[in-house]
């Protein structure tokens, strides 16, 4: 009998179970802070982000935490500068 | 020969590292490398070498694998002696310029870091990058430990440019277990490998492109030049079997280590079972052995280290008079559902005789190859020699 | 023969600790194996490193089990429920931690505890906490002495940062506070 545990075929994954699954937000040395007042709401941060990790709040946006590795995309290329990145403790 | 001992540099290094210094002591014209984890740190180490003034090789920096192959193939053609490194993906991407390389019988010497082929993307040890390749001419030889890189590169040069044979080789080790693993290795001393590869001085001299002298190389061939060609390219390989147990014995009696040349018999004198791998996995096997061994089991290890040519003949002689045997393999034979190095050891069927014959499949993507795996090996084979019924291939980490 | 493993996070030196503890075990005539099993190869992903010691050569290439000794470089990674997966009874471990003194497992016999990162920040001027807590394995274990880790260390550093990372390793092995459990 052989333990087959893979629900697929072929290698392919759930992006909505499997996008932000592992927590690597402990992997992170600085986070991104977002100025409510500077942000203008484009949504080029959640486009650029790499695991898709930014939270749309209705008027701004904000990192998920749980998995934000702390890139600096983000910041890099926010047009109005609303995003820096600070150390973690 | 006068048996001497000849003086080594010890260091605690990585199975990459061991590469490198060992390619320096052979004194490279053209070195062309591009990195893929896990080799990276050859391409480093070599790079750092020519920028101490420790190693007189023209560099070439490319843009990829492919480029890599054709540069060095290309400057060996020219008369150089030449390296490159790489790994799985990078193989790959070198397919059709390997071909020419071993078309044009140039005695081209790389390094592949055995990594899981694409389709799967995994960034992980394996051997299905070897095993990929093992149709297209080039000679390949598979290695257990970091001191066996440093001596089997070596032995690559001496094997690849000997007059009788002139054929590309690959020495191939396992990515993660060997090339990131660190030991303490003797390193040989660059006079002593001068020596060592000075026969090959003495022998009449390949042709090569030259000014001057209107050669072609690569050149087209049809019909009868062709299979000429292809008959005579075989002819070599098979000449390179005992040519490889010869230079590993004459390596041996140079430099202190000797292998036991195309295949390593451990234990088989009086083995009643035996156990067949390759690579890294031959190591922690060989404890198994060793444990069974105390409490009466008569089983014995044979490690493929030639790997193409197929070692038929000694493989034959060690495996006959067995009552069961297994091949473990870190790869898998696409089209015959089982392990590759299997599916070509049950080829030496009519020779060595109707005995159980297992395939186990195990260690795929960094999959770790445990003692407790070999030890269940070890009870199938036993199991199956005993007349219980057994299955032709086992996925060892998939099976409950 | 003994089986030690490293946990830490890319970027703090958890495979360099586990060579030059290696390094300094050649340097007293020992056998040893040492390598790293990476999930991602990143600043900051949790990371583990084996190094075997023995008096004759080693031959198994796998992953350690059961280790007689762990080394815990991040003190975050305490909170993972695995980490002490298969640590032999008697066992050791060496910490970088300013407050660890709890049993965190039945095997576990001996910790020495440091504030390898305070030290480093001191000594090197950055948190690499590797070399510091090598000097408390010394000192903990006492499989190895300080002298050979720090003539080994001169194989991975030169100047300035060796001289750092000299003093960072002595205040470990004197400093590190070791407790015991039966």
């Amino acid at each position: 009998m052989k333990k087959l545990t893979y629900p697929y075929e072929s290698c392919w994954s759930n992006a909505d179970e499997l996008l932000l699954y592992l927590e690597t937000g402990t992997w992170r040395t600085s986070r991104p802070k977002v100025d409510k007042e500077k942000c203008n709401y484009c949504g080029l941060c959640a486009l650029y982000c790499p695991p898709q990790c930014m939270i749309d709040k209705g008027d701004h946006f904000e990192p998920n935490l749980e998995f934000c590795k702390g890139c600096g995309i983000c910041a890099r290329e926010c047009p109005r500068k609303a995003i820096t990145m600070v150390r973690e403790e | 020969m006068v048996k001497q001992m000849r003086k080594h540099e010890t260091r605690v290094i990585t199975g990459n590292a061991c590469a490198a210094y060992a390619v320096r002591l052979c004194r490279p014209d053209v070195v062309a490398l591009y990195p893929i984890t896990p080799q990276s740190e050859v391409v480093e180490q070599l790079t750092r070498f020519k920028a101490d003034g420790l190693l007189d090789a023209e560099m070439i920096e490319v843009e990829g694998e492919n480029s890599a192959m054709n540069a060095v193939t290309a400057a060996c053609v020219a008369g150089g002696r030449v390296f490159t490194a790489t790994a799985s993906y990078g193989l790959a991407f070198m397919y059709d310029a390997m071909m020419q390389t071993a078309g044009f019988r140039a005695p081209v010497v790389m390094v592949n870091v055995n990594r899981e082929i694409p389709g799967i993307h995994a960034v992980s040890a394996g051997q299905q990058d070897l095993i990929s390749v093992r149709d297209i001419g080039w000679l390949q030889i598979i290695v257990e430990d970091d001191q066996e890189i440093i001596d089997a590169i070596i032995q690559a040069y001496r094997l690849a440019e000997d007059y009788e044979i002139q054929l590309p080789v690959m020495i191939n080790y396992d990515g993660y277990y060997l090339s990131f693993s660190a030991e303490a290795v003797k390193i040989p001393m660059i006079e002593d490998v001068d020596e060592y590869l000075s026969i090959l001085k003495k022998q009449p001299q390949r042709l090569k492109l030259e000014p001057g002298k209107s050669m072609g190389a690569g050149s087209h061939g049809l019909l009868q030049t062709y299979t000429e060609l292809r008959y005579k390219h075989m002819a070599a390989m098979e000449r390179a079997k005992a040519k490889f147990d010869a230079i590993d014995k004459e390596y041996g009696d140079f430099f202190g280590r000797y292998y036991g040349g195309q295949i390593e018999e451990y234990r088989t004198d009086d083995a009643e079972i035996i156990l067949v791998t390759s690579g890294s996995a031959t190591g922690t096997a060989k404890t198994v052995v060793d444990a069974v061994r105390e409490n009466g089991q008569k089983v014995g290890l044979v490690k493929i280290r030639m790997y193409r040519p197929f070692p038929r003949e000694r493989l034959t002689k060690v495996l006959q008079g067995r009552k069961a045997i297994g091949v473990l393999d870190r790869s898998v034979g696409f089209g015959w559902n089982c392990g590759p190095m299997y599916q070509e050891i049950r080829a030496l069927t009519p020779e060595i005789g109707k005995v159980p014959l297992m395939s186990f499949i195990d260690g795929l993507a960094n999959m770790d190859i445990t003692i407790p795996n070999i030890e269940r090996m070890i009870r199938d084979i036993q199991a199956a020699a005993e007349g219980k019924p057994y299955q032709e291939t086992t996925w060892v980490s998939l099976e409950e | 023969m003994k089986e030690i493993r490293i946990h830490g996070r890319g970027g703090q030196g958890a495979v360099t600790a586990a060579r030059m503890l290696a390094s300094a075990f050649v340097i007293e005539g020992k056998y040893v194996a040492s390598f790293p099993m990476y999930g991602f190869e990143r600043r900051g992903a949790p990371v583990q490193a084996f190094t075997r010691v023995d008096d004759k050569p080693i031959r198994e290439k796998t992953q350690v089990y059961n280790p007689d000794c762990m080394v815990v470089i991040d003190p975050t990674l305490l909170k993972l429920p695995t980490l002490f997966a298969g640590l032999k009874p008697g066992g050791i471990l060496i910490v970088n931690s300013s407050n660890f003194n709890t049993q965190a497992d039945k095997n576990l016999q001996i910790a020495g505890v440091v504030d390898a990162t305070k030290i480093a920040v001191e000594e090197i001027g950055r948190d690499i906490p590797n070399t510091c807590l090598l000097g408390a394995f010394a000192a903990t274990t006492q499989w190895v002495s300080l002298d050979s880790i720090i003539k080994c260390l001169s194989e991975y550093l030169s100047g300035d940062m060796l001289q750092r990372n000299i003093r960072s390793c002595e205040r470990g092995y004197r400093e590190v506070k070791i407790l015991r459990w039966q």
